[in-house]
């Protein structure tokens, strides 16, 4: 229940600034409380009750306005004491009464000044139950203000409603003035339901205050438990992303294999060739082997790396990454002829759409026979590739989440599609999902034509 | 729980002081009236109550000197005096007085009066709220040379005033209520 705070001597020096206003009260009210005895007076000579209920409002008022006082400086003190030296809540109250009696005895003696101690207890009561009401842990003044200064208010109002004169309250000068007055001109009951008319309503206000107070408390717990919950979800998606660059580094040395593969047969057939033009020839294709990994490897760390790509060439390429050894899969392509080439990062784009393949292929299926088409056509400016299956197709509820990361219905890193969205963004082309639950996947890429002449700085 | 155990002893000690309030109406009158030539009203005290003496008397044609601060030169003419009895701090500050002020002013006009046979008659409607030892002590000064005393039961629970007017055979009304008041007020003067 107790906290050390880091603010500790702002609330000293807030205790020190209430204290010295309290000091100085006495000087600045002191005409307001001349002008309520003129009011009370007006109304006996007048007979007329609207000055005395102005009396009986500015006489709440000023009486407010000190216990408000004591009541911040010694809650302002005791959460300085408690940033030094933590103790409960309940010993907390129990100091704060202490203190505010004595305050208020002080308050009697030194500046001869009203004290309705009736009154302000059970405000005070009243306070500290409804901010142990909002549940608080820390000892922030700002619920401790809002309560305070309506319920002090209010409690006021019995210093000077005549039915509650048999219990101690109002037995200060300016309440039994009043209470007398109110007697003499035969309008008791109007101070009584202008009393209840302020006390039931901001009584209500109060504990609304403290209930609002709550709910904004527990608000922050659950913001602050969702956050933790982010950052963790966050924590293990950057762990899969890890993963997930490892397999791309691990498919990448793969690939590159091929081409040193070929650099090594032709530097070994280099040594033993003695034709001139033979040599030329395989250093030639030294040449472009070296040419393609350095692609390869651009491709893979720069995003932004683009090469010209045949469109035959890249559906081949993705095919050969992806085996299909299931006699239950069907897998065909349709490339439309004379398509012209592409302007993408190879590597990435090839990912991005064996991804989409891949979650083709791990899509459930009903019937026997699953059936994957591949299809390739051109469309005004823009390359189409069609993924289509015939699996269990994603529920309409499900389509709006697919984009996110970690988000899958197949049991896979949920990757795969954020991956490929990202990629095709870069790309400047486009990705779309149309999914019918039970018939099947329809995923359409469409990358968009360049013209030779546009590219001003190739990769 | 510490609300609700302050509202039970609250109503607790409400309901002991209720059972103990007792209704006493009994009053000595007074065999003849005194002259109401001219009422001084002042007040002991300074609280508001004088100025309600001063209403009910203007209600009830008396010709009257309203003077809350009333010194011994202020008795020429005047027939009757009316001490209206309440410590006021504020009232007191307002007149930029203090107590020990007060009662030596109260004093002089007694005695004044006292001296020139006027009669004077002390009324205390502050209740019980309005009780302490200042109030005590001004009712003590003025109650010794008052030729009537006028109370309401509410100020006299513990019949403070009661010894008063018995230790000095003064005669004493009682009265329930402030607006009570202008019977024995009319009684005193007509």
């Amino acid at each position: 229940m107790s906290t050390k705070t880091a603010k500790s001597p702002q609330y000293m020096h807030a205790f020190f600034i209430l204290l010295a206003l309290g000091i100085i009260l006495p000087e600045l009210t002191g005409t307001y409380l001349f002008d309520i005895i003129v009011q009370i007076r007006q109304s006996i000579h007048s007979g007329d009750s609207g000055f005395l209920i102005l009396a009986a409002m500015a006489s709440c008022i000023l009486y407010t306005i000190p216990n408000l006082i004591f009541y911040l400086s010694y809650e302002c003190l005791l959460a300085y004491i408690n940033g030094k030296f933590a103790f409960s809540l309940r010993i907390h109250n129990l100091i704060l009464i202490l203190c505010f009696v004595l305050g208020k005895y002080a308050w009697l003696v030194l500046f001869h000044q009203p004290v309705e101690l009736v009154t302000s207890l059970i405000a005070l009561s009243i306070t500290l139950e409804l901010v142990y009401l909002t549940k608080h842990k820390e000892r922030v003044l700002m619920p401790r203000v809002f309560i305070g200064f309506q319920v002090f208010f209010f409690s006021q109002w019995l210093n000077v409603m005549p039915l509650f004169s048999g219990l101690y309250t109002g037995t200060s000068d300016i309440p039994v003035s009043i209470k007398i007055a109110s007697d003499y001109l035969n309008n008791t009951y109007i101070l009584n339901s202008i009393g209840f008319a302020f006390i039931v309503p901001m009584l209500l206000s109060s504990i609304m205050t403290a209930l609002i107070f709550r709910m904004y408390i527990t608000n922050l717990g659950i913001m602050e438990e969702n956050y933790q919950k982010a950052i963790a979800l966050e924590n293990m998606q950057s762990k899969i992303m890890d993963n997930r660059i490892y397999q791309e580094i691990n498919a990448l040395a793969h690939d590159l294999k091929t081409p040193l593969a070929t650099i090594r047969g032709l530097s070994s057939l280099l040594a033993l060739a003695k034709d001139i033009n033979k040599i030329e020839s395989y250093s030639n294709k030294i040449d472009e082997a070296v040419t393609k990994m350095s692609e390869m490897i651009s491709s893979f760390l720069y995003g932004t790396s683009r090469q010209w790509l045949d469109v035959s060439s890249l559906i081949g390429y993705i095919r050969a990454q992806i085996p299909v050894e299931d006699e239950q899969i069907s897998f065909t392509t349709d490339i439309e002829k004379d398509l012209p080439e592409l302007y993408v990062n190879k590597i990435r784009v090839s990912r991005a759409l064996v991804n989409l393949i891949e979650n083709a292929i791990l899509a459930p299926c009903a019937s026997e026979e699953k059936r994957i088409e591949l299809k390739t056509y051109r469309a005004l400016n823009d390359i189409v590739i069609v993924i289509k299956d015939n699996g269990m197709g994603i529920a309409e509820s499900d389509l709006n989440k697919i984009w996110q990361i970690g988000y899958s219905t197949n049991k896979t890193t949920g990757l795969g599609l954020p991956f490929a969205k990202q990629t095709i963004d870069e790309n400047e082309g486009v990705i779309q999902i149309e999914s019918q639950y039970g018939i099947g996947t329809q995923v359409t890429v469409k990358l968009p034509i360049k013209e030779k002449g546009e590219i001003t700085c190739p990769a | 729980m510490l609300f609700v155990g302050m509202v039970i002893a609250w109503g607790s000690i409400y309901y002991l002081n209720s059972t103990h309030d007792v209704q006493s109406l009994s009053s000595t009158y007074l065999s003849r009236p005194f002259s109401n030539n001219m009422l001084l009203i002042t007040s002991a005290g300074q609280s508001t109550d004088t100025y309600i003496l001063q209403d009910l008397a203007n209600e009830l044609r008396f010709n009257n000197l309203f003077m809350p601060e009333a010194s011994s030169n202020d008795l020429a003419e005047i027939s009757s005096i009316v001490i209206v009895v309440g410590y006021s701090e504020i009232g007191l500050k307002l007149h930029d007085k203090n107590i020990d002020d007060e009662y030596e002013r109260v004093k002089t006009l007694i005695d004044e009066g006292f001296g020139q046979k006027l009669p004077i008659v002390v009324v205390y409607i502050g209740g019980k709220a309005r009780r302490n030892a200042e109030t005590d002590a001004l009712l003590t000064l003025t109650c010794e040379s008052a030729n009537y005393i006028i109370t309401t039961n509410s100020g006299n629970d513990d019949l403070f005033l009661t010894e008063l007017a018995n230790q000095n055979e003064t005669p004493i009304a009682y009265i329930n209520s402030i607006n009570d008041l202008t019977k024995p007020l009319a009684a005193a003067f007509r």
